[in-house]
């Protein structure tokens, strides 16, 4: 089912285990030493920044790959709207699954990332133009097939996440043919249809058998969650569709308790089940009630409420840190937290994205050349 | 997975308990998620007072909104100096949890004091260098005395302020004038300058942990400077040599210190300076040629990519 070599990924994830019980002192370093000498995986894998590379340059060869595909396929049978892209991306998936796999043994290179979101693009787009589907529905309903075992076979994040959209819309675009402007039908379906979808993913990541999956399905349960709060938000429901323009909102006051409420039942229940997607989920999620009240009712001003809400996070974390560090619990505010490559590069890119926040005292005037506004950086001592 | 492990005989059923044991005791680290509160926190009560300042000038409110922003730097400087930790040329980690993010309050506060006094009072002229050159020693001092990156960050920007460029990554292109022969000379002169003084932390060991900071702004401005002398001047027989020089840097730097992320950087860049010139000298009208172009090269950076470990020998390990 998996196109990767089953043992090989095994061994990745034995490996991984083994890292985490080392870190944790409940191996000895020879141990650890020979659990990785017994599970070699011979997987190319490159480093988070090569990985980049190879993706940028194995993107601009596919684009011009398809560009001279298109160019000597010019006007014949196989032009770009008549089945040459469905060819392209039927090609690129074959490159994927007979060179770049089986024979280069690529696994997150990159290159095979590239081969399958262009295949997939191609492949998906090609077909909608080639069969002259015309609504969105149709287009949906044929992609998501294709996605689903693509994200499957080739155990990509990105790709479940796209079959998930693709869900998503599917839905959607059904309720609209089958019920005109029906709010609380939309609202309800999508809640019912996440709530489902969360609950398998979460069952399936219990399933032993299905572990190589379940980096793929955390993903999935990130964005159900997302979807069943953002279906009972006051603020999408009311103006999420602009076809619907309710002026009156049937059963108001529910959909404020529920905007309001989940995000504190989702961290309540993270910290309760030491479930970290809950807990973040639910952090963010309680910025996007904010958002929805302060978009309603005019509750402070701008200023004042960035103040405040400053003021508010930062002691909430100051008392928390405090506790945790002064309490023995089940929480712990540990220091030497094992982080990621990834996390770090996380880091480095929430550094430089706040980094270009002004810092509100924008130069008033263009002689003026004060003014902090270019100010910034950040990021504490993170080691990089 | 343990029965597994058992089974082949390479831990023991009572190394597999603990291990069980270890697994269900391990408390569940919050720490990611205070570490972003703290920060949010601090970007938020920055946003906020900024812009309540800016709101408030020329009302009665706004001393007491100025009197309460001091009181915060001044308090953010005091509990840094009442926690610093003995002062070292190495590496010294944070006394407490909060103390990085209260010094970058204090640092951003001063920043809004700083220019709320030369809007309100013109406190400096039209001295304006002299405006960024104060925040430029004062952050270089912080960074040095309590040993943060972040400030260091600060202080390279208020720097690049100084002599007349902003270098926030997202701004670099958006803010700048290429056009003006005096500032890509000036851009090309500061990343000299800056990887001068990843060198010298190095070499000196003074604080060696901030080569980092010093290397990233340096080799990002040194490219995009002489990619800027190349494209928008049009000057490519000095630019040109610039560009591969830094390149070249970058490179050696990768291979000495296990730096993959400096060989991709530099790649890139490279790459867009080398086609920008090929396109503008053979400037052919056939867009086949364009295709041939891409699969040719990419392909030729890939090959690199893909046996850059065999090209070089003893080179980086996979790591940053």
């Amino acid at each position: 089912m998996i196109a990767y070599n089953n043992v090989w990924l095994e061994a990745l994830s034995v490996r991984d285990h083994a890292e985490g019980w080392y870190d944790d002192d409940l191996i000895t370093p020879e141990k650890y030493a020979s659990i990785k000498d017994q599970y070699p995986s011979g997987f190319y894998t490159p480093n988070p920044f090569v990985r980049l590379g190879l993706s940028v340059f194995s993107a601009l060869l596919i684009g011009a790959a398809f560009g001279l595909f298109c160019l000597i396929l010019g006007d014949s049978i196989l032009s770009y709207d008549r089945g040459g892209s469905v060819c392209f991306g039927i090609l690129c998936l074959t490159v994927l699954e007979f060179w770049s796999i089986r024979k280069a043994h690529h696994y997150a290179s990159g290159i095979d990332d590239m081969l399958l979101y262009f295949g997939l693009g191609f492949l998906t787009l090609g077909l909608y133009m080639t069969l002259s589907l015309d609504t969105p529905l149709q287009g949906f309903a044929m992609a998501f097939p294709i996605l689903l075992v693509a994200a499957i076979r080739y155990l990509d994040r990105i790709v479940a996440a796209a079959a998930f959209g693709c869900l998503i819309a599917m839905l959607l675009h059904t309720l609209d043919l089958l019920f005109d402007n029906q709010v609380l039908i939309f609202s309800l379906s999508t809640m019912v249809v996440s709530a489902g979808v969360y609950l398998f993913v979460v069952q399936g990541q219990k399933k032993t058998t299905w572990r190589h999956w379940d980096g793929i399905m955390q993903i999935v349960e990130l964005l159900s969650l997302c979807v069943f709060y953002a279906a009972g938000n006051y603020w999408m429901v009311n103006e999420g569709n602009i076809d619907i323009k309710v002026s009156f909102m049937p059963f108001g006051v529910v959909f404020w308790i529920f905007t309001m409420l989940i995000p504190f039942g989702y961290i309540y229940f993270g910290l309760l089940r030491n479930d970290r997607i809950l807990l973040d989920i639910g952090l963010i999620l309680v910025v996007a009630a904010v958002c929805t009240v302060r978009f309603y009712f005019d509750v402070m001003p701008f200023s004042w409420f960035m103040t405040l809400g400053g003021i508010v996070l930062f002691v909430g974390a100051y008392v928390a840190i405090k506790y945790l560090k002064d309490h023995n619990s089940r929480f712990a505010y540990d220091r030497d937290q094992k982080i990621s490559t990834l996390q770090r590069l996380e880091e480095r890119i929430l550094e430089h994205t706040v980094s270009s926040i002004p810092t509100g005292m924008t130069p008033p005037t263009s002689n003026d050349k004060m003014g902090g506004g270019q100010f910034g950086g950040g990021g504490a001592s993170g080691e990089f | 997975m343990l029965n597994n492990l058992i089974k082949k005989g390479i831990l023991s059923p009572e190394e597999a308990d603990l291990i069980k044991q270890g697994e269900s005791n391990q408390p569940f680290s919050v720490r990611w998620e205070l570490m972003t509160l703290l920060y949010l926190g601090v970007i938020l009560l920055n946003i906020g007072l900024g812009t309540l300042i800016y709101e408030h000038i020329d009302t009665i409110g706004h001393s007491v909104i100025i009197a309460l922003i001091a009181a915060l730097c001044g308090a953010c400087f005091w509990y840094a100096v009442k926690h610093q930790k003995a002062f070292s040329w190495a590496y010294v980690g944070s006394p407490t949890p909060y103390f990085d993010y209260i010094l970058l309050l204090g640092c951003f506060s001063f920043l809004i004091l700083e220019g709320y006094l030369q809007y309100q009072y013109q406190f400096f002229g039209t001295r304006y260098g002299l405006a960024t050159f104060i925040p430029t020693v004062l952050f270089f001092g912080l960074a040095y005395w309590f040993d943060h990156r972040g400030v260091l960050s600060l202080a390279i920007v208020a720097l690049s302020s100084w002599v007349g460029i902003t270098v926030t990554p997202r701004t670099l292109f958006a803010n700048n004038d290429f056009h003006s022969q005096t500032l890509v000379i000036t851009g090309v002169a500061l990343g000299l300058i800056l990887g001068a003084a990843a060198l010298v932390s190095r070499k000196k060991d003074w604080k060696q942990h901030f080569d980092f900071s010093y290397l990233n702004f340096s080799i990002h401005l040194l490219m995009v400077s002489s990619l800027a002398g190349i494209i928008v001047l049009e000057q490519p027989l000095f630019y040109f040599p610039v560009l591969i020089g830094a390149a070249y840097l970058s490179y050696v730097e990768a291979r000495a210190h296990d730096s993959l992320y400096f060989l991709i950087v530099s790649l890139l860049y490279g790459y867009i300076g080398v086609t920008y010139l090929i396109f503008k000298a053979i400037s052919a009208n056939d867009s086949m040629f364009y295709f041939l172009y891409f699969i040719l090269t990419c392909g030729l950076v890939i090959w690199f990519l893909y046996n850059f470990k065999r090209i070089l020998k003893d080179t980086p390990n996979d790591s940053i």
